[in-house]
């Protein structure tokens, strides 16, 4: 019995600094499902869950350290997603009493991919992470809306990152923020002169 | 919390008794030089690089390839009492979501110290980590603690419970439950060895900031500067104060995007933005110079006071010889000669105006902390900063006042139609000065006056104002407060002048606007604009190698083609913050354009809607006399291209909408720029949304931009900032003329912001920025040919 204490002991022991010690990378296994890579082959766009190397360099780590943070309130739901509204009481959207304008199209990633690397060269690659989803109500009417983060690996090693929120049926921006902003102290030379003039 | 703590001082009680020292590369030290390991400091001790090696040497003319551990002193330095470099914010302590942290790059894991001791030899990575992460506790901690004790003034009694703010106030009640004091969910990460040459950015999406390393000498990194560390946390600190009140707002309403200062590589926000990036460098080490060590190596420091000898003769804290706006726009002093159009540039007017709003409080409110004013400053630009960015459209606890137009359209309000720039941004700043130190003896026990913040403004030429706008922009209150009004006597140096004095150049043979069509620009142009994310949607008839792209300076059919007006100022005084529109607006009637905005064109011959009948102004959505109040929601008001077409009707040519010319020519819809059926007003010549508008920094008395901008008698080089980009249609007739009616407006104008047919002489109202009493219209008629 006693040698059994012990060795309960032990184990109990072992889980605390096991769960005390764990690294953050061993909460990340999830998020890191999230996240799908996306370069332009051939003809086409190709796609695969984003690599470990491939998360590393935008540094998905952090993400997984940032989930716990969330202040008391809780937001309404409806089939999953966050609502947004204007003006929720006139709306009621707790019953879902408002109408829809779009559908679910499980393809919009795909649609947003190859849009945004239409103008990159082969060698450019963008992951896109869905961060939330949303049901925005205006006026009456919902529309399904993707909240992600898209992150484009340049080449030459830089990473340009922004904030968008997509139709979650036609995979089209509506609205892009948050892009990252280099100092470029040694002012650049990316600038263009006029071919004529009107 | 508790249980990791006991577990890593047991494990740290286990492993101190194997290891002697932790981590980095052992080198040989001199002599002289401090021994920088765990055997030589405390637990929850370090050293690190107090301030940059030129300030700790005192010599400016050190080499970059010095010994940085020949700086470093006995003393140590307090890191923290966590095992990894971590530090946490009111309501913000939980270690794997905490307020900050350190690593050494987006790659690496966390740097954990056992015994609790953060002693590193110089230039080791887990140096550069130690003293990064000070640095940017030293600032996290300042603004937590100023805001916190801000905070509790406003909001909350002796007793510590909530009471009514004293004045008028942007800083939510709501800020700490809701976690907007800090980014809701995101740790503020550093990068100390970031892989990124010459170069350091803040990255809004994740939090994060990325201090890189100088080329030619890769081992001098750009964390050594304090300065830097500050500047970029700095840009940190904006994000969080420019989103007080959308994080505040409460969960199913709050806003969804982020409000941000600065979108373009060149606009007045983002120059405001370094501008507050350099003084938060200033609100630590107090010294008149931004980066003497890293800029000082490229010879880009930046000044941030009068006084500094970086400066030109003539620049002094003179009231007459002050760095003023917009005089010094483009002014580098390291090579007084070069004329440069950059926000860091730009942004030395904020830098020394808040600077000097420090030396003001001090010397009027007879403060003698330097300090003690800095934290003042800090608090009037929160109020500022939560203002202005606030996405609800209600900036402060004032039901009455309205900014950012309403809760849809803010975003394009803070993006295009009135984005943050030197009159509104120091308007705001000026308003919330009167009222939190203008009166109650608020300011050290006095009053900070209305002459006193109008002078020390004028000084600057930043009296741009002509009331204080306390009513806001609302449709319905925006004109029914009272405005305090500025004190004309006041306005010596700030020149205002009538938005009739831009104009294109009226030369004999000058051009009225530049064309960018070359295959190649244009090919880069889009890789960098939909790389960068700044434009996302282009037509899905622009064929990626564009085809059609002839480089021959004449716009064609199915060309994607840059623009930019040859714009020219037409008067004796420099005129800063030219902003030119080409988003859709509130200027046709029935598909017809109106003729009543100002330009008097077209004519009724021409094409011109009818408006015979309407009043003005009017009632009636859809009139030419009323300006839609819901930038186009509402019914029968509808926003229209900045481009319209000339075709042939009835022997004569009219102008009308691009949806007409689609309609004579019977093109299909789905053939129309946006390959939508559904969406064809903009059929045939397309505004790209992101590259829809264009700044320049300054236009110097009778001449053109380019001129101003040029060095050594060559054409500026023009940046994606001054240019328009547009799609052309394929299927465009060669021979259509089209007209594209350009809004356009600048900063020190007397009339783009204020209705001067006001007797108050009141700010126009939010929804007005949606019609052309603003602006200045600018017509520009081109032919599309082969
Ligand atoms: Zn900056």
């Amino acid at each position: 019995m006693k040698k059994f204490i012990i060795f309960l002991l032990f184990i109990i022991c072992g889980l605390i600094v096991w769960q005390t010690t764990r690294s953050p990378k061993d909460i990340s296994v999830s998020e890191e499902n999230d996240w799908r890579t996306y370069q332009k082959t051939e003809k086409k766009v190709s796609s695969h869950p984003s690599t470990k190397d491939e998360l590393d360099k935008i540094n998905v780590r952090k993400k997984e350290n940032t989930k716990k943070r969330m202040p008391a309130s809780k937001k309404d739901t409806f089939n999953g997603r966050t609502i947004n509204a204007d003006n929720p009481d006139k709306y009621n959207y707790k019953t879902g009493n408002f109408q829809i304008s779009n559908k679910e199209n499980p393809d919009w990633k795909d649609t947003l991919a190859s849009d945004l690397l239409r103008f990159q060269d082969s060698t450019t690659k963008i992951l896109i992470k869905e961060e939330e989803s949303f049901v925005i109500i205006r006026q009456g009417t919902g529309r399904l809306v993707e909240k992600v983060v898209i992150t484009y690996l340049h080449n030459h090693g830089k990473k340009n990152a922004a904030h968008a929120l997509v139709d979650s049926e036609t995979g089209k921006i509506i609205t892009i923020w948050n892009r990252t902003r280099y100092e470029n102290f040694i002012p650049t030379k990316s600038g263009m002169l006029p071919k004529g003039q009107i | 919390m508790k249980k990791n703590r006991l577990t890593y001082i047991f494990m740290a009680f286990i492993l101190t008794s194997c290891l002697s020292t932790s981590g980095g590369n052992k080198r040989e030290s001199s002599t002289s030089q401090i021994t920088n390991n765990a055997s030589t400091v405390n637990a929850y001790n370090g050293r690190v690089l107090r301030d940059n090696p030129i300030i700790l040497s005192g010599n400016n003319n050190l080499s970059p390839t010095m010994d940085i551990g020949t700086l470093l002193t006995h003393e140590q330095d307090y890191i923290t009492n966590q095992n990894t470099l971590i530090g946490f914010c009111k309501s913000i302590e939980d270690s794997n979501s905490p307020c900050y942290r350190i690593l050494e790059n987006q790659y690496s894991t966390p740097l954990t110290s056992t015994d609790y001791k953060w002693a590193y030899t110089a230039g080791t990575s887990e140096f550069d980590q130690v003293h990064t992460f000070y640095h940017v506790g030293k600032i996290v901690e300042n603004f937590q603690s100023n805001l916190e004790s801000y905070y509790n003034g406003v909001h909350l009694d002796d007793f510590g419970f909530p009471k009514a703010p004293p004045y008028t106030t942007a800083i939510p009640s709501t800020l700490y439950s809701q976690l907007g004091h800090w980014d809701k969910n995101k740790t503020l990460e550093g990068y100390s060895w970031a892989q990124v040459e010459n170069n350091a950015c803040f990255s809004p999406t994740d939090f994060t900031v990325h201090l890189g390393y100088l080329k030619d000498y890769p081992s001098v990194r750009f964390a050594h500067d304090p300065s830097i560390i500050y500047h970029e946390t700095g840009h940190a600190l904006v994000k969080v104060m420019m989103n007080m009140r959308n994080t505040a707002y409460g969960s199913n309403v709050a806003p969804i995007k982020e409000s941000e200062l600065g979108y373009l590589q060149y606009d007045e926000a983002g120059a405001i933005n370094e501008g507050i990036a350099d003084f938060t460098a200033h609100s630590i080490n107090q010294r008149s110079r931004f980066s003497e060590w890293i800029l000082g190596i490229l010879s880009l420091s930046r000044p941030l006071s009068e006084d500094d000898t970086l400066h030109i003769a003539g620049i002094s804290k003179d009231s007459t010889s002050r760095l003023s706006y917009p005089t010094y726009l483009n002014y580098e002093p390291n090579d007084p000669s070069f004329v440069i159009e950059d926000i860091h540039n730009a942004g030395m007017i904020t830098s020394h105006l808040l600077v000097a709003i420090v030396d003001d409080l001090m010397s009027k409110c007879y403060i003698t902390d330097r300090n003690s004013a800095i934290k003042l400053v800090f608090q009037i630009m929160t109020e500022t900063l939560s203002e202005l960015g606030d996405f609800t459209a209600t900036g402060n606890n004032n039901n009455d006042f309205t900014i950012n137009l309403n809760y849809n359209h803010s975003w394009e309000w803070a993006r295009i139609s009135k984005p943050i720039n030197y009159y509104t941004f120091y308007q705001t700043m000026a308003r919330k000065l009167l009222t939190v130190l203008g009166s109650n003896l608020r300011c050290n026990g006095h009053n900070y006056s209305q002459d006193d913040i109008e002078r020390l403004f004028d000084s600057y030429g930043l009296l741009l104002f002509q009331n204080y706008n306390e009513d806001g922009g609302g449709a319905i209150t925006g004109h029914t407060g009272t405005n305090t009004e500025v004190n004309v006597a006041n306005r010596l140096k700030s020149i205002l002048l009538s938005k009739d004095k831009v104009k294109l150049d009226p030369s004999d043979g000058a051009s009225q606007a530049f064309i960018f069509d070359g295959r190649e620009d244009m090919r880069n142009a889009l890789k960098e604009l939909t790389g960068s994310l700044q434009v996302s949607d282009v037509s899905p008839f622009i064929d990626p190698s564009l085809p059609y792209n002839n480089g021959n300076g004449k716009i064609s059919p199915g060309e994607l083609i840059g623009l930019a007006l040859n714009l020219h100022n037409d008067s004796n005084t420099p005129i800063g913050g030219v902003h030119v529109l080409a988003n859709d607006w509130d200027h046709f009637k029935n598909e017809k354009p109106c003729n009543t905005l100002g330009d008097s064109f077209p004519l009724a011959s021409e094409g011109a809607a009818d408006s015979s009948s309407e009043s003005n102004p009017s009632n009636t959505a859809g009139d030419c006399n009323y300006i839609t109040r819901d930038n186009g929601d509402e019914q029968d008001e509808e926003l229209y291209p900045t481009c319209f077409v000339e075709i042939s009707e009835d022997d004569s040519t009219k102008w009308v909408s691009q949806e007409k010319l689609r309609q004579k020519i019977n093109l299909e819809q789905h053939k129309c720029l946006s390959g939508d059926s559904s969406r064809t007003k903009d059929c045939f010549l397309r505004a790209l949304k992101g590259a829809d508008q264009a700044f320049y920094s300054k236009i110097d008395p009778n001449t053109t931009w380019a001129s101003t901008l040029s060095n050594d008698g060559e054409p500026p080089v023009f940046n994606f900032s001054n240019i328009i980009f547009f799609e052309v249609s394929e299927w465009i007739p060669p021979g259509t003329t089209f007209n594209c009616r350009f809004r356009v407006r600048f900063t020190n104008c007397s009339d783009c912001f204020t209705d001067t047919s006001r007797d108050d002489m009141d700010d126009y109202l939010d929804y007005e920025f949606s019609g052309a009493k603003p602006y200045k219209l600018i017509n520009l008629q081109f032919t599309v040919i082969d």
